[in-house]
């Protein structure tokens, strides 16, 4: 044979091999999807340009870098009048962040103890429970919010001039609660947290006896060194009552507490459920194997009926987290500084519609999109944990 | 958010329309009735009465066009909106004007593709805080450290804040959304002071739980025109807005009213002629594209300025507003009618 007819041969079998292999078609149909939905995006690109000409609105995102002028209360970074758009609408997310992440934590606590004392054997606690479920899986949440801090918390709190003082400088009142801070320098976190870090790992290191020595004589040089760095440039600041408000120390307004408090009840409700119906979910012959084998009931839930509970549980979970996150927006509403209000007032004074209803889409998204993704990770680890 | 900005950025990317080509009063013609933007609840300026009916010097201001145009005051669908909404509500062409105690200043003007017509009302920024409370409170500048409740989206925001950097005082800003929630949250004790236009805080007051207990400082830290505003690009529209307000200044200034209108269109004085359209030979209304009558329906439907002002804030209203900067030029106001001639 020639070496031409070989070489033909080899190079048909090679394309025949790789058309198989791709799928001409399937290639076709995703080669066609993408340009169309090229050809989507670009004309509405286009689209909105032209729009916007006509009805002649400035438009782009030159508008972050002016100075916002606006004040935001509640700020968590140091923000003032001076600062950016871009700054302002940083604080508002940050703030948002902060919120979801309190939420997230309360709402998880409370609702897997509410979980479990549904669970329970006792009566009163079961009933309860139920109650409490009932009522806040069942009321909106932005009523719930309303009615928190128009109803409640304005109406029960004293004005001012007459807040409310607890132990250790603690003042509560109808603008929020007051507490002593304390000031220290960055040198003094930074320091004792190498120190205790360091300490972390030698203790994993411990094999033989003189290095616990190393270790007592760590402990001992680094807790003087902390002591030491505490006295030096650490200094505690007292709320003091002035004319209209009480100034100085910490602050946490009204706002932010309306806000957690009802986002928290509001969302530990519906985490309880999932919860509840996770453990009630797992094969009950499974948890009495256990107790056959003679292991103790809490030993079966923590070893048997938890672990599998789990799988049940975190997807439904991870939308309860993701659904919280939107509902921080709802903070608008009592005035907290979150996303939702910060981009709501950027677009009031610039009016850029279009480029503040994206960045804030996005924010949320990406926001949602975190949650998710951690949380598949922790269902892929729970999985992967217990032999599936 | 909230939907209407979405909306309109919806729009803005696929609604693929000549904008220009339909006239607006065509259009309003044709659908029979024009779509006025107002406030959602502002006593004296735009409020529903118990029977849904519609009161204020703005929401006559909306009449007055619907006079010149149907010879029908009542061919208005008022479209309430918040102070985030208004832009967004014009420019997407839900309303045909938006007559909103809407403060005239330049980026709006200039950015936003709408256009401001005429000023109908003076108006500054002031502090409305319970006298009760804080007694020796005289001016805002003794406010250092106070809460001061304000409505984000507005031109107050922006002037609250520079007011105090300007004048290196501290206080801590109560932001909400809502007309409605800052009057809630003033009223709990939530600020010390709120802060918004002068003509807003006697309306919001006349709200209050309590409202002989709270005084509205005399001190004016900016300057609020209110003007009525359009699309930008139909000058014929922009016209019949802009001298719908002339009309109805110049009106007070010869001293016509809806009482003696029908003695007036006999009158021979050239320029209540010309206005009334009994000047032979005119056609300055048909350059508006309207007909010779039409100030002489504005006129005998809601009045002149003076009588808009004094039936809707005036010293006989609960507001008991003073016509201050906004008496005629004559009598020492700013209020001047641009001759229709
Ligand atoms: N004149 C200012 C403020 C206008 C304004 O929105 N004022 C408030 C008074 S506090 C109001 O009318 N709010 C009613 C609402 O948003 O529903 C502006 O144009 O920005």
């Amino acid at each position: 044979m020639s070496i031409y007819y070989r070489t033909s041969q080899y190079l048909k079998k090679r394309i025949f091999f790789f058309l198989e292999k791709i799928n001409i078609r399937s290639l076709l149909l995703q080669l066609g999807i993408f340009f169309l939905f090229g050809f989507f995006v670009s004309w509405i690109i286009h689209n909105t340009i032209i729009n916007l000409t006509q009805l002649r609105i400035t438009s782009g995102l030159g508008f972050l870098k002016m100075r916002a002028g606006i004040s935001i209360p509640d700020s968590f970074i140091p923000y003032s009048e001076d600062s950016s758009y871009t700054l302002a609408l940083i604080s508002g997310l940050l703030n948002t962040i902060l919120m979801s992440v309190f939420c997230i934590f309360t709402s998880s606590i409370l609702g897997l103890t509410i979980a479990f004392s549904r669970l329970s054997q006792n009566w009163l606690l079961q009933k309860l429970c139920m109650i409490y479920v009932e009522i806040f899986r069942n009321l909106p949440p932005l009523l719930i919010i309303l009615f928190l801090y128009f109803g409640i918390l304005q109406e029960i709190l004293p004005p001012v001039q007459k807040s409310l003082s607890l132990p250790f400088h603690i003042y509560i009142n109808q603008r929020g609660i007051y507490c002593p801070a304390l000031h220290f320098q960055k040198i003094w976190l930074w320091s004792s947290s190498i120190i205790c870090l360091s300490g972390f790992f030698i203790i994993r290191r411990i094999k033989n006896p003189f290095n616990q020595y190393i270790l007592l004589l760590h402990l001992m040089i680094s807790l003087a060194f902390i002591v030491w760095l505490f006295y030096h440039d650490t200094f505690l600041e007292l709320p003091k009552l002035e004319t209209f408000n009480i100034t100085g120390g910490r602050n946490i307004s009204l706002e932010f507490l309306a806000l957690f408090l009802s986002l928290s009840l509001y969302t530990s409700a519906l985490i309880s459920e999932t919860i509840r119906t996770g453990i009630e979910g797992v094969n009950n012959s499974l948890k009495e194997t256990g107790l056959s084998l003679g292991l103790a009931p809490g030993l079966v839930m923590r070893l048997i009926t938890m672990p599998l509970a789990l799988r049940i549980i975190i997807p439904p979970l991870t939308s309860q987290y993701v659904n919280l996150i939107k509902n921080t927006s709802l903070g608008i509403a009592i005035g907290y500084s979150e996303l939702m209000r910060i981009s709501n007032t950027v677009l009031n004074q610039t009016n850029q519609s279009l480029a503040v209803v994206i960045i804030w889409m996005g924010s949320y998204l990406s926001l949602s999109l975190i949650v998710s993704t951690v949380m598949n990770w922790l269902n892929k680890t729970t999985l992967r944990g217990h032999g599936h | 958010m909230h939907l209407k900005n979405i909306a309109l950025a919806i729009y803005l990317t696929i609604i693929t329309t000549e904008h220009v080509s339909a006239s607006t009063l065509d259009t309003v013609k044709a659908r029979g009735y024009l779509q006025c933007g107002v406030n959602t609840g502002l006593i004296g300026f735009a409020i529903p009465d118990k029977k849904g009916y519609w009161k204020g010097f703005d929401v006559d201001y909306c009449r007055a066009v619907a006079a010149a145009i149907f010879s029908d005051p009542q061919k208005v669908k008022f479209i309430p909106l918040s102070a985030k909404e208004r832009f967004t509500a014009l420019q997407s062409g839900e309303i045909d004007v938006l007559i909103r105690n809407t403060t005239w200043t330049m980026s709006p003007d200039t950015s936003l593709g709408i256009e401001f017509t005429a000023v109908n009302y003076f108006d500054g920024q002031s502090f409305m805080i319970n006298k009760k409370k804080l007694p020796e409170i005289k001016s805002p500048l003794q406010l250092s450290g106070a809460s001061i409740c304000v409505q984000s989206g507005t031109s107050t925001e922006i002037n609250l804040a520079d007011y105090f950097k300007k004048n290196k005082i501290n206080y801590q800003p109560v932001v909400f959304e809502k007309f409605t929630e800052v009057n809630a949250a003033y009223d709990a004790g939530r600020c010390d002071a709120y802060t918004t236009d002068q003509s807003s805080l006697y309306a919001t007051r006349l709200q209050l739980s309590a409202p002989q207990e709270n005084i509205i400082l005399s001190d004016i830290i900016s300057k609020e025109p209110f003007a009525p505003a359009v699309r930008e690009g139909d000058q014929q529209w922009t016209n019949i807005i802009r001298w719908t307000h002339y009309a109805l200044v110049n009106a007070e200034e010869y001293g016509i009213t809806q009482a003696n209108i029908k003695n007036m269109i006999r009158s021979d004085n050239p320029n209540i002629q010309r206005m009334l359209g009994t000047e032979k030979g005119s056609h300055i209304a048909q350059e508006l594209g309207l007909d010779k009558e039409w100030v002489t329906r504005i006129i005998e439907n809601v009045g002149n300025y003076g009588e808009i002002f004094e039936r809707n804030i005036g010293k006989n209203t609960d507001l008991k507003i003073s016509r201050g900067i906004n008496a005629l030029w004559t009598h020492g106001g700013l209020q001047y009618g641009i001759p229709i001639r």
